[in-house]
Formats: C-alpha cells, structure tokens, sequence
C-alpha cells in the first residue's frame, strides 16, 4: 500500500515536532553531560595546564596514577574506608531511627521532624560547628570541645578528634552519621509497607518482636535496603565537603579521591591527571554498583516476582 | 560533583579552543593622547580593596582623564581560575594582581615584559626594596610591578614578658635568646605557650629555614634543599619546640575558635603583618608590640608582596602601563600608607612619615616593620609552587603533628619535590 503525499508529510511533520519538543533536553543533554563526559576522557591520555595547548601523553596519566602511593593511594584508602565503615553505619542507624519513629506514639510528628531537621540543615555551615563541638582538650585550662567536655562527665578522657591521626577520619564519619535521620524519608514508606497480617501470623506462632523483624520485616524491605547500599557506596566514593571542611592537622589522613581530584584540576591545573582520577573514580564506582547488582539477585526480594 | 567538575573543564577547553567570550579586554584603541582608552583592571579582595582602588582612581582621574579605567573586584576564592579562564580564552583583563602565582604566568610567557617601559619613563627599581623587585623577575626582567608588601615579623605580649621579667624582643635578638624567653612564659597546664601557632604553612616553616642558613630549593630551582644540614637543624627546632620543651602549642593543645594571640595565650607569634591591623582592632586586655623576626646564621624573613602586571595579549598596552605606573608610582603609594598596615615597596614612602607616623597607637615600634623589610627574601617561586607546599604541608606535617623522624620525611619529600622540579623544567622548555 502506497502512502498518500498526506500521510508523508503528517509523518514528517510529527518527527519534526518530536525533535523540536525534546530539542530542551537534548541540547542540554548533548552540551553540558555528554560534550563533557568525552572531553574529559580524551583529556584523561593529554597534559594540560590550561594556559598552553594540551598535548598528547598516552597512558602516562594513569601510570603516574598507579605510582602516586602518597596522595592518590592513600586518598583511595580513606575514601574506602569512609565506604566500607560509613555505608553500614548509616544503613543500620537509619533502619533503627526509622523503626523507631514508625511506632504509632502520641507526638510522633515532633519526633521524625526533630530527626529529620538535621537533613535540612547542613553545608558547611554545619560543619565548621562539628569542627568546634569536636575540639580536642579535657579541661585544665583547656577550653574543651562540648562532646568531650560531656565524655569528661562520665570519666572518659575524650580523643583528639581531627588532630589525632586514629581520629581524624572517624570524626568526618561521625558528621555524616549526623544527617542519618534524612533516609526515613525512604526507610518510613518500606516499613509501613509490611502486611500487618504478615506479622500477627507470625506473632499467633508464637515469634518473639526480634525474630518477628528479622525473619519477616527485614526480608521485605530488601529493596529499600539495596537502594539504600547503592546510593550510600556512590555517595561515599563522592564526599567531597566533609574532609575539606575538617580536614585532618595533615590533610592526608582525611583527604578523600574527590579532594585529590579536586587539587590536581583548580589547585594544580593538571587537567588531564585530574581527568585521569575522574575516570579512575568513575569506573571504580560502576564496578562495585553492577557487583552490587549482580548479588542483589541472592538477596533482595521483590514482592511482585 | 564530578560533574560539575567535569563541565567546568569542558568550558575552559571551549575557551582554549578559541572561543571568543567577551570576558576581559575593554574597547581596542591605541590609547594615544588626546584619544580615549579603556583599561580593564582586576584584582582581588574585599571591601577594604575596593575603597583603596577607587580612592587611587580618583587620583588617577585629575593626571589622565584620557584613561577609563573599569575595575574589577573578584573574590580572592577563586580569583586564579577566574585569571586563567580569561588568559586561556586570549582575551585577558588589561592589568592583572597577581602574587605567587606570578612564576607560573611568566615562565608560560603570558606577560609583558616591563622592562623597556620602565627604562623608557626613567623608572629606577632600586628605589623599591630589592626582595619585591626580584619577585617579579622572570629570568632578569620586570615582568610586574609591586603593590603591597609585608614580611614576617614577631609580635609579642608585653604583660607576659613583664610577669616573668623578661627582655623585650629587640632588633639584635637571636633564636637563642627567643628560645629562652619562650620556655619562661609557656605554662602548658594553663594553655600559656612561648609561641603561638607555627606549621608547615610555606613562610612560617621558612622563617626558620632561611634565618639558620638553609634554603627551600637549590639557586637554580632545580632541588630541594631542606635536607642540608641547616635546614635540617632548623626543622628539628621546630619539631623540639612543639614537642620535646612545647613552648609552642600541639595540633591538640589548640583552643578551637579562639584566637591565642588576641586573647593573651601566647607570649610571642611569629606571623605576617595583617597582624597589626587587626591586633589594634581585637587586643583589650594587654599591651602589645611587634620586633623583627630572630636572627639566626644570617637576617632573614619570609616576604608576602603582590603585584600588578599586564598580559602580553593586551589590546592597550601603553594605556595599562600608565595605570601601574600610577598605582605602584608615588600617589598610589602613598594613598596604601595612610593604611599604616602593609608596606609600599616605593622606599622613599615606606620611609616617610606618610606610613610611619600612627600616632598613639600601638605597635609602638611600628617602624621596625621597615628593618624587617630590608632583611626580606622573596620565596623560591616555580611553576610547582602549590604542589610543592602541598608536599611541605604532606611531609612537615608528619613531622609537626606525628613527631616522625626529620630525616625520613624529608628523604621521602625530597624524592617527591625534586620529581616535581624536574617536570618544571620540561613544563619550561
């Protein structure tokens, strides 16, 4: 059957509008995702100080990458440890706060709202307070931070926080676990989710409230849970502001992958190096989210599967 | 985050690219007499930068009504982007502030050379102190001209000194008799110490450094130079002063939010001159005064400068030079003194009553400000500069912080710098 000349140009006419409608998103896409994305890539095998024109280096970037064990290795082993330590405490102080705050009490409002203010504030603001809540001294003379002067109460002497080397990356992680109240906003609707059904069947059983939780709330929040890992393993390769707000008395025992990212491009204007560690840090974190993608089968429990 | 990183570096390739944003230079005329020419001028800073500028303008106005001078105030965050943004994308600011960074843009060959301008107009730089010319020399030429200067000096707690009856620093003083006072007047147990803070921060390790005979980097900047035997004599004072008689404060012996010096913790600091100004504002409760930093092998303190130079890809060259003739010349100088904070590099006003007379306030001995001037070096600048302080900061920070062995971080930072050294060298080819 032949198209008629009308139906042709209704055809042309539609595509002509489909590109017009989405042209917004595309040029934006095109000009400020992808334009980027693959410039930095091709800047990731050049040297470029900006001012005179890149030139071409091959690997040599990313073999310098490998060598740098005084800040790119050691950046890398703070940004893991902020992974590895940081994204279980904030899943399991998240899920207790939440269980907590899904109880139906009188005034419960007030309390999931003074839990989840820390969220709204914020920024450094909020860190350069830390930074002095978290001052080192136990009094004598000292004018000590408020957390240890409150460790002083109960006879604990307390850490030196950012100016000791076993502290310092623990305090950057204490500050984070300050805004842990933010992820009820997931955690809440997962919870209320569970059939109340599910878990009267399991009290007439004659299941205690822990086993309860464990053998049937927790399995059927596993979605929640594995979004919850994914987006906290990418955020914590990404923290950027904590370390540099309080950073370390050597910024090394706190720097993160981002900071050294950070330098190299707009302290150091070694734009294709810091391209170099963008790449790094980029591939390193769609590794552990396709792992994390591929366990997810063994354990996540969809309820409509 | 990286995103953002990634897009600004996208648009700086843009710019390298050839783009054409309209970001520095003003309306392209000769800037001949009798012809009006327009001269873009940034610098960086806040209010107190801003009222300075537009006073030396208004001056400037009554000798050359010919010149429009735009100026630009950007923040000092973010001030060097802002810089290399414009000067990659071929369109810089007419006059440009810079400091440290001045080594980087001169060795890339982005400055004009001002030296056959100030020989053109008689303009003799021995009337300058010699350390802020010689910072803004580029293999033997003036490549900028000095705005604002000032060096490391030592302030100290009259009522400290007098409790324990003490000397009072003097011009002669030496590290020895520094020492001594400092271990009279610390009393740990009450947070009182010698010293206020001192740290891998690149002039204050440096004040030790260059004063017991050593140096950061070789003459031709080709190595790092802290592990002579100066130098190194130099650091582990440093470290015993924190650590072994801690007359000055450890990381944790810091009182957080609280400023040591203004508050009457500390006997002595050894800092730059910004402290003057804001000691007359802060400091109540005692009496204060400031002294040249000790002498150790030889006289010597850490200069901060900064000054105004004028890209080579300026469309009005001869209209920009009159402009840093003017603010770095007499009137301009003379207009920073009534400040009677930072030094004009201009000797003759550094010298006169413009800047010292400041009445009855304190520092009474204002005036050695100018004797450490005379004994100022201007740091070893190269195009490493940042990544060299950063292996400072990496290194002596083990040593300050985690009491590690002198010579085991400085044969690590040694391999580090002399790394970065010799890329410079490449970079400068």
């Amino acid at each position: 059957m032949v198209k008629t000349r009308r139906a042709r140009s209704l055809t042309k006419r539609e595509s002509r509008n489909f590109w017009l409608y989405t042209s917004p998103w595309i040029i934006g896409f095109v000009a400020f995702t992808a334009f980027p994305f693959l410039s930095s890539f091709i800047l990731s095998f050049m040297q470029w100080d900006v001012l005179s024109p890149p030139k071409f280096v091959g690997i040599d970037n990313y073999v310098q990458l490998s060598q740098d064990k005084t800040y790119f290795w050691k950046d890398l082993n703070n940004t893991l440890y902020y992974a590895l330590i940081g994204v279980p405490l904030t899943i399991i102080l998240g899920l207790a706060v939440s269980v907590l705050l899904s109880k139906p009490i009188r005034g419960i409002n007030f309390y999931r709202i003074v839990f989840y203010l820390p969220a709204v504030f914020g920024g450094v603001a909020v860190l350069k307070l830390w930074t002095y809540l978290l001052s080192p001294g136990t009094g004598d003379g000292m004018n000590p931070g408020l957390i240890n002067a409150m460790l002083g109460w109960f006879g604990i002497q307390g850490p030196g926080w950012s100016q000791d080397p076993h502290w310092a990356k623990p305090a950057v992680l204490l500050v984070g676990l300050w805004g842990v109240g933010g992820s009820m906003m997931i955690w809440l609707p997962a919870l209320a989710s569970v059939p109340k059904d599910l878990l009267e069947a399991g009290e007439i059983d004659g299941a205690n409230r822990f086993q309860r939780f464990w053998r049937i709330t927790v399995p059927l929040i596993t979605p929640a849970i594995f979004f919850q890992l994914t987006m906290g393993i990418i955020g914590s390769f990404q923290i950027f502001m904590e370390p540099v707000i309080m950073p370390g008395s050597s910024k090394t025992w706190t720097d993160s992958l981002m900071v050294v990212l950070f330098d190299n491009a707009f302290r150091f204007y070694k734009m294709g190096y810091a391209s170099a560690i963008a790449w790094v840090i980029f591939i390193m974190i769609m590794l552990v989210t396709l792992v994390n993608l591929y366990f997810s089968r063994r354990w996540v429990y969809y309820e409509s599967k | 985050m990286l995103l953002a990183m990634l897009l600004v570096t996208a648009m700086m390739m843009t710019a390298g690219c050839g783009g054409s944003a309209d970001t520095g230079g003003g309306a392209d005329s000769g800037g001949e007499p009798g012809k009006t020419a327009e001269v873009s001028f940034s610098y960086w800073g806040g209010d107190f930068d801003k009222a300075r500028m537009e006073k030396i303008y208004e001056e400037f106005k009554k000798v050359h009504p010919e010149i429009k001078v735009n100026l630009i105030q950007i923040p000092s965050d973010g001030y060097e982007q802002k810089q290399l943004a414009t000067m990659a994308a071929g369109n810089p600011y007419d006059v440009v502030q810079l400091a440290e960074s001045f080594y980087s843009y001169a060795s890339k060959g982005t400055l004009e050379d001002l030296t056959p301008y100030l020989e053109r107009d008689g303009i003799d730089t021995s009337d300058y102190y010699d350390a802020a010319i010689r910072a803004y020399s580029y293999q033997d030429k003036v490549m900028a001209m000095p705005m604002r200067m000032g060096t490391m000096i030592l302030l100290y707690n009259k009522n400290l000194f007098d409790q324990h009856g003490l000397e009072y620093p003097s011009d002669e003083w030496t590290w020895d008799d520094f020492y001594a006072a400092a271990k009279t007047i610390t009393d740990p147990k009450n947070s009182i110490f010698g010293l206020g803070g001192v740290g891998s921060w690149w002039a204050s390790y440096q004040t030790w450094v260059y004063s017991y005979g050593g140096s950061l980097l070789s003459e031709d900047r080709t190595q790092l130079t802290l592990d002579s035997p100066e130098a190194k004599k130099a650091i582990q004072t440093i470290q015993d002063m924190i650590w072994k008689d801690n007359i000055a404060p450890q990381a944790s012996q810091l009182l957080q939010g609280v400023d040591m010096w203004t508050s009457g913790k500390v006997g002595m600091i050894i800092d730059g001159p910004w402290h003057i100004l804001s000691s007359q504002a802060n400091i109540k409760d005692f009496e204060w005064d400031i002294a040249p930093v000790p002498k150790g092998a030889k006289e010597a303190s850490p200069l901060f400068s900064n000054a105004f130079a004028i890209p080579k890809l300026s469309k009005n060259k001869e209209a920009a030079w009159e402009v840093v003739k003017f603010w770095t010349g007499e009137t301009g100088q003379k207009i920073l003194a009534a400040e009677h904070g930072e030094i004009p590099p201009l000797k003759s006003v550094a010298e006169s009553d413009a800047y010292l007379n400041i009445g009855d306030n304190p520092p009474a001995n204002f005036k050695s400000q100018l004797t450490s001037a005379q004994r100022a070096f201007a740091p070893q600048a190269t195009v490493k500069w940042d990544e060299i302080n950063r292996a400072a900061d990496t290194y002596l920070g083990q040593i300050f912080n985690e009491q590690r062995s002198v010579d085991d971080a400085l044969a690590e930072m040694k391999i580090e710098v002399d790394r970065l050294l010799e890329e410079a060298k490449q970079l400068e080819q």
